[in-house]
C-alpha cells in the first residue's frame, strides 16, 4: 500500500495494469477513507470491543470514494474452540519455562487429535485454539478426545462447538458464528464440551448424548441460546 | 482465556509507546507496564495481535517482535514520519501513514516518502482534519486488491 507521484508513476511500477479490484485514489480521498473511526479512535480505552462496527465505518468510508471492499466469502463450517482452564495461575505456579514446554505439550497433543479428527487449525488464540470442521460429529469427538487426554500432562481445557455461516478472511474465519463458538467455549466447564443446538441437532444420530445445561445469554450475541454438555 | 480487558490494555499500551518513543515495548517490558509475568505478556502481545483490525498488527516471522502495529512500522520504511518537526516513526505503509495525525493532536505530522516508480520524493502535511500540503498535487495512492493473490510478488504487496 504505496504512495506515487501520479497514476502514470504507479503504471509504470507495476509490472502489469492494475485490476478493476484494486484501489488508486488522490492522497486527498485517502486522507477522508484513513479519517473513519476506525483510524481516529484507535487509542480509545475500548477499541477492541468495538472492532467489527469500525470495519463497518471503514466499509462506508471507502463507498463514499465511490469504491467497495469486496464481500467476504461465506462458508458453512463447525469451529471449535478450546481453552486451558486457569491458565494464569498456573504459569505463576510453575513459572515462565516450566510453563512454556508445558503449553508445547498442550499444542502437540491439540495438533495431533487435529489431524486425526480432520480438523484444520485456524489460529491460537493465546492459550487455546481456534479450529474447523467440515463435520458437527468429528468437532465434538476431536474436542471430547482433547478434554480426556489434557489431565494427563496437568491441564484441564474447555471447549465450545457451534456451527454457522463463517466469513473467509485469508487463512481465518470471522462473522458472528465463530463469535458464538468463543462465546460457548467461555462457559464450559473444566475438561467440559458444550456445543449449540445447532451442532446437537446436526449430530443426530451420531450416537453422541447430551445433557441439556439450559438457556444462555451469550456476551454480544442477541437472544438466549440453549447449550448442550457432551457426555464423555 | 485470557481477559479481554488486558487485550486491550496491552494493546494500547503498544500504541502509546510507540506514538511516545516510535518504537514497540518487547513484551518484556508489556510485562511490567501491565504488573504480569513474562509468559503471560508475551502470550497477551499474540492474543492483541490477533485481535487487531484488520490485521493491522503482526509480529516478525517466528518471533515474539512487534514489526508492525498499525499505523506504525517497528522496522524502518520509507514512510519516515515527523510531529513537529521531530522524525521518529515510521508509517506502516502509504495509507496508514495518513492516519498517524489522529495520534498527535493538534500536531503537525509530516510524511516525506519516495515514489517507488522514479525515488523522488512525496511529502503530506496534515494537522488533524486538515490536509495542509500534498507535494506533488498528483499523488496516488495505491492499494492492491486483498483478492488479488495471483500478484502477490510482483512488487505490489510491498
Amino acid at each position: 500500500m504505496n504512495l506515487f507521484r501520479s497514476e502514470e508513476h504507479l503504471t509504470r511500477w507495476l509490472r502489469h495494469s492494475h485490476g478493476v479490484d484494486d484501489y488508486v485514489m488522490s492522497v486527498g480521498d485517502w486522507a477522508r477513507v484513513f479519517s473513519a473511526s476506525a483510524f481516529r479512535r484507535r487509542l480509545d480505552p475500548d477499541y477492541l470491543a468495538h472492532a467489527p462496527e469500525y470495519l463497518e465505518d471503514y466499509r462506508r468510508a471507502l463507498r463514499a470514494t465511490g469504491k467497495t471492499l469486496p464481500a467476504p466469502d461465506r462458508v458453512l463450517s463447525t469451529v471449535m474452540f478450546t481453552d486451558i482452564v486457569d491458565s494464569t495461575r498456573r504459569a505463576a505456579q510453575i513459572g515462565d519455562s516450566e510453563w512454556r514446554a508445558l503449553l508445547k505439550r498442550h499444542d502437540d497433543i491439540t495438533r495431533s487429535e487435529l489431524e486425526h479428527f480432520g480438523g484444520r487449525e485456524i489460529k491460537q488464540t493465546g492459550d487455546g485454539f481456534l479450529s474447523a470442521f467440515d463435520s458437527p460429529t468429528r468437532a465434538i469427538r476431536c474436542a471430547t478426545a482433547i478434554c480426556r487426554v489434557m489431565p494427563s500432562i496437568g491441564l484441564q481445557v474447555r471447549a465450545g462447538v457451534h456451527s454457522g455461516e463463517c466469513e473467509v478472511i485469508g487463512d481465518d474465519l470471522g462473522g458472528i458464528a465463530v463469535h458464538i463458538g468463543a462465546r460457548i467455549s467461555a462457559v464450559a466447564g473444566p475438561n467440559e464440551v458444550l456445543v449449540s443446538q445447532t451442532v446437537k441437532d446436526a449430530a443426530t444420530g451420531s450416537g453422541i448424548s447430551f445433557d441439556a445445561r439450559g438457556a444462555h445469554d451469550l456476551k454480544g450475541v442477541q437472544g438466549q441460546w440453549q447449550l448442550y454438555a457432551v457426555v464423555p | 482465556m485470557i481477559d479481554q480487558n488486558l487485550i486491550q490494555r496491552a494493546f494500547t499500551t503498544i500504541l502509546e509507546h510507540f506514538v511516545a518513543t516510535g518504537r514497540a515495548r518487547h513484551y518484556a517490558e508489556l510485562a511490567d507496564v501491565l504488573d504480569i509475568g513474562m509468559e503471560e505478556a508475551r502470550e497477551v502481545q499474540r492474543a492483541a495481535v490477533e485481535a487487531s483490525p484488520m490485521a493491522g498488527c503482526w509480529l516478525a516471522h517466528d518471533t515474539d517482535n512487534i514489526e508492525s502495529w498499525a499505523p506504525f512500522s517497528n522496522v524502518p520504511t520509507h514512510y519516515l514520519v515527523s510531529v513537529d518537526g521531530v522524525q521518529k516513526w515510521y508509517g506502516q505503509c502509504g495509507m496508514e501513514s495518513l492516519a498517524l495525525r489522529w495520534l498527535f493532536p493538534g500536531q503537525e505530522v509530516v510524511v516525506d516518502s519516495r515514489c517507488l516508480d522514479c525515488g523522488e520524493s512525496i511529502r503530506v502535511r496534515s494537522r488533524d482534519e486538515e490536509i495542509l500540503e500534498v507535494n506533488p498535487e498528483t499523488a496516488v495512492g495505491y492499494m492492491p486488491s486483498p483478492f488479488a493473490t495471483s500478484r502477490v510478488g510482483s512488487g505490489a504487496f510491498n
